[in-house]
């Protein structure tokens, strides 16, 4: 299954959710209304007589529908609400803490290392990692609602029982969750099971308040409400958890494939498997706030439960064997990796695969899929395989180590990004230091002096990967910090005048996705279904790249190609000249692509990679922009490699 | 339907709604509160590096400064002052106390800093040795690393502070005791900028 069809499918597995959680509202409705009826006949009944009528009160019905929706949706829609503003907010209710980018910490930078390559690898801005500092046992879970707020957490257990690849394996996992939406799945499961728990919470409120009035003439009819309220609502509970628990187990079969696809060593992953069996600890998460996310866990972070229903995870031994048929069911001793060793191992690594020198400042660049069926291309996204994570790693490798350290701590990574902006030509470059200098820190700019002649060094596709891993540094700005970088970024793109696609891309892709950090993103519910409602757009766009990578004549012809994509469908799109391109405003446009539903993507990206490899060779600044479409899209893409 | 009824579910749906509001309200505050947590880990990741530069520049300083023991026990005092009292505040770095620790002890610590730095204007050849330049080249970076993260800490801790005192947010700080954070402001006025290392 491809990155979009997996999409596609999580949003109908919602809607299908959807359907289940609108029949257990329905059945907790009729049950409360059945039980509020019973209660006010049989005391009524004292009287004497019994007139089966009475089970009919329409008003009794009216106020039982109103208030449960009432209760149910505020309760999903806050709880999905607050799971929206992000997967830090996640990582902290589990008492995770940030590792911060510059940590000294063995097993920390580890990890960092691992995560870095693999976000690379599969063409998502490097998640920020969180720690459990607490829990001893071997787990992780990724939240958040899209790549771009994704975050990864972890527990301490894992850092240090688990060896590189082991770590590997489990962090491809939980970027295959990632990559295949299963957030965005797991955000409304936890939402509706919220919404039903209220259900329970409220009976219990009422219970505990009735107990404790003395007034007990009264409140023989409130104790029944509130019994019934808690008994329904932790009925609905139970099935929701059922629900969840079916779709979960499912995921995490194919998480685990993703996760060996990706680095092609099912090893490592059932190395991790066979360490949860083989420790005391498992995969237990002590924190009492588990039990909401638990379906997000790597591995079951539950008490072992009673039922094998109610697992969110499939049996320990069943996913080892998946991965390792010759797997015998018990399990090894585990001792914790000793620092000593963890580390030369990492030199083994190292020394098995030299660093090949990738060969410098070719323009035209290979794909892995070429140009033969360019349909191909969408099959890639979503799915590094284990040659763009050693090449992500090779990349990782040849920057400079004064770069590497600099993109790694909050104060060095603006000096990164603000040497990427510095232009070729002298004269602008003058000037755009000169600004620097009066409007940056001082110590920045001396920052930005020192790496300067690193950063000169750097290949040009080398680039947009270090935009991306500075990113985890960058958003431990403070608002008043981002503002004045942002500023300072702007000024520095527009001293020449003119903007620069790269520059735009800098420009467009960092503050976009730091803004996020401190406002949560008002993502419209508007989703573009029909090619038909953004023919302008998507127009626009083609020309645009039409006539980055080609002559006039062949500009038209790389358009049109593209352009009988979509044509298929019956629509056609308007080609526009060199010169209509340049009133176009970008931003605009690739705002509102970003609302275009999975499947139209994927049509806009096919035909956007028709046309660049229209004659046969892509440019660097094809290339870039290209790359640009696919961060506007939220669509992760794997980096280029050469051959 | 009666206005029993009616009367009934409106009461419900302000207490849902009533209780959800200060859930917001506290889900808020925490957040705020976890921003400045973390921005804390970043300046404690650049302290520690600073306390493991200061006692390779106090090594390679007693070779060349025999008759300034003095000087140099007190910065390895004020360094292991400074590395304890960091450790209080990194364990919480909501509680003021230990906030207001750490700033005295470092400020300690940059006053002996710069009284050594003077003396080292005295020895040329300590000047110009390669590892002095070095670390000294590296405490530079650090402070101006601390000087940002402080920056950070302060305007979330600043974020935090303003959100726990409006109303209504202050009933919710009250309940559930958000207590004020302190900012880690240097009082020395030496501090201010990085201590003075060009040499």
């Amino acid at each position: 299954m491809d990155f979009f069809a997996s999409q596609d499918a999580a949003r109908r597995k919602t809607s299908l959710l959807v359907l289940y959680f609108g029949l257990a509202v329905f059945f907790i409705i009729i049950a409360i209304y059945l039980a509020l009826t019973f209660i006010l006949l049989s005391q009524q009944s004292r009287t004497g007589q019994f007139d089966p009528s009475r089970f009919w009160n329409p008003d009794l019905l009216v106020a039982v529908v109103s208030g449960t929706l009432i209760v149910v949706l505020s309760g999903s829609l806050y709880k999905i609400a607050v799971l929206r503003s992000g997967g830090a907010r996640v990582a902290e209710m589990l008492g995770g803490k940030l590792i911060p980018a510059g940590s000294r910490d063995f097993f920390e930078k580890r990890l960092l290392n691992i995560v870095e390559e693999m976000a690379i690898a599969s063409g998502v801005p490097v998640p920020p990692v969180y720690l459990m500092e607490k829990e001893k046992g071997i787990n992780a879970f990724a939240a958040g609602f899209t790549p771009d707020d994704a975050v990864i957490g972890i527990t301490r257990g894992a850092l240090e029982t688990l060896n590189r690849e082991e770590l590997q394996g489990v962090v491809a996992h939980e970027f295959s969750h990632i990559l295949n939406g299963d957030m965005w799945l797991d955000l409304k499961l936890v939402g509706f099971l919220h919404g039903l728990l209220l259900i329970a919470l409220i009976g219990r409120s009422i219970l505990r308040g009735s107990s404790r009035s003395r007034d007990s003439k009264n409140s023989g009819g409130a104790v029944l409400f509130g019994l019934v309220l808690l008994i329904l609502g932790y009925i609905g509970v139970l099935f929701g958890k059922l629900i969840k628990s079916g779709v979960a187990r499912q995921r995490e079969y194919l998480a685990d494939a993703s996760a060996v696809q990706f680095t092609r060593n099912p090893q490592g992953l059932a190395g991790a498997l066979k360490k949860i069996g083989g420790l005391a600890s498992g995969s237990l998460i002590e924190n009492n706030k588990a039990e909401e996310i638990s379906h997000m866990f790597f591995s079951n972070g539950l008490k072992a439960s009673w039922l094998g229903v109610f697992s969110t995870h499939p049996p320990l031994v069943e996913r080892i064997i998946r991965l390792d048929p010759a797997f015998n069911g018990i399990f090894p001793k585990v001792i914790p990796e000793q620092v000593s060793a963890a580390k030369a191992e990492r030199t083994e690594v190292k020394e098995k695969q030299p660093a090949e020198k990738i060969p410098k400042g070719a323009a035209v660049i290979a794909l892995t899929l070429l140009a033969a069926d360019p349909k191909n291309i969408t099959r890639e996204i979503g799915t590094p395989v284990r040659e763009h994570i050693e090449s992500a790693r090779r990349m990782l490798d040849s920057l400079p180590q004064q770069v590497r350290e600099a993109a790694s701590d909050p104060f060095g990574a603006r000096a990164v990004i603000y040497c990427l902006l510095l232009d070729k030509d002298s004269d602008v470059r003058g000037r755009q230091k000169e600004h620097l200098r009066s409007s940056a820190d001082k110590s920045v700019f001396e920052a930005t002096e020192k790496i300067l002649p690193y950063m000169l060094t750097l290949e040009e596709e080398s680039r947009l990967p270090l935009m991306d891993l500075a990113m985890p540094s960058l958003r431990s700005m403070s608002l008043e910090q981002f503002r004045r970088f942002e500023d300072n970024i702007d000024s520095m793109v527009r001293i020449d005048e003119r903007i620069s696609l790269f520059e735009f891309i800098l420009k467009h892709v960092v503050v976009r996705r730091l803004e996020r950090n401190f406002v949560t993103p008002q993502r419209s519910f508007t989703v573009v279904d029909s090619v038909r409602e953004a023919v302008q757009e998507i127009s626009c766009i083609l020309s645009l790249l039409a006539n980055i990578g080609h002559d006039d004549d062949r500009a038209v012809q790389a358009f049109a190609g593209a352009a009988a994509i979509f044509e298929q469908e019956g629509v056609k799109l308007q080609y526009l000249t060199k010169k209509e391109c340049k009133g176009i405003k970008l931003e605009d446009i690739l705002d509102r692509l970003a609302e275009l539903s999975p499947k139209v993507t994927q049509a806009l990206i096919t035909a956007a990679f028709q046309c660049l490899v229209h004659d046969n060779r892509i440019t660097m600044k094809e290339a870039e922009f290209f790359r640009l479409l696919v961060y506007a899209l939220d669509t992760p893409l794997p980096p280029w490699i050469k051959i | 339907m009666g206005t029993g009824m009616v009367v009934l579910l409106i009461f419900l749906a302000v207490i849902v709604f009533g209780i959800l509001f200060f859930v917001a309200i506290y889900n808020k505050l925490i957040q705020l509160k976890n921003r400045f947590k973390n921005a804390f880990a970043q300046i404690d990741v650049q302290l520690k590096r600073r306390y493991d530069l200061i006692p390779n520049l106090v090594e390679t300083a007693k070779g060349y400064m025999k008759h300034e023991r003095e000087v140099l026990e007190a910065v390895i005092k004020a360094r292991n002052q400074a590395s304890s009292a960091m450790e209080k505040a990194s364990a919480d770095p909501g509680n003021s106390e230990a906030i207001q620790g750490l700033v005295g002890a470092e400020s300690a610590l940059t006053g002996t800093l710069g009284r050594l730095f003077a003396l080292v204007e005295a020895y040329p050849d300590l000047k110009a040795n390669q590892n002095m330049m070095q670390l000294s080249e590296e405490l530079t970076a650090t402070e101006n690393k601390v000087s940002f993260a402080r920056q950070a800490f302060n305007d979330a801790v600043m974020a935090y502070n303003t959100a726990r005192e409006i109303f209504p947010n202050n009933i919710v700080a009250n309940m559930f005791a958000f207590k004020e954070a302190q900012l880690f402001e240097v009082k020395v006025e030496a501090e201010k900028e990085a201590p003075q290392v060009s040499f």
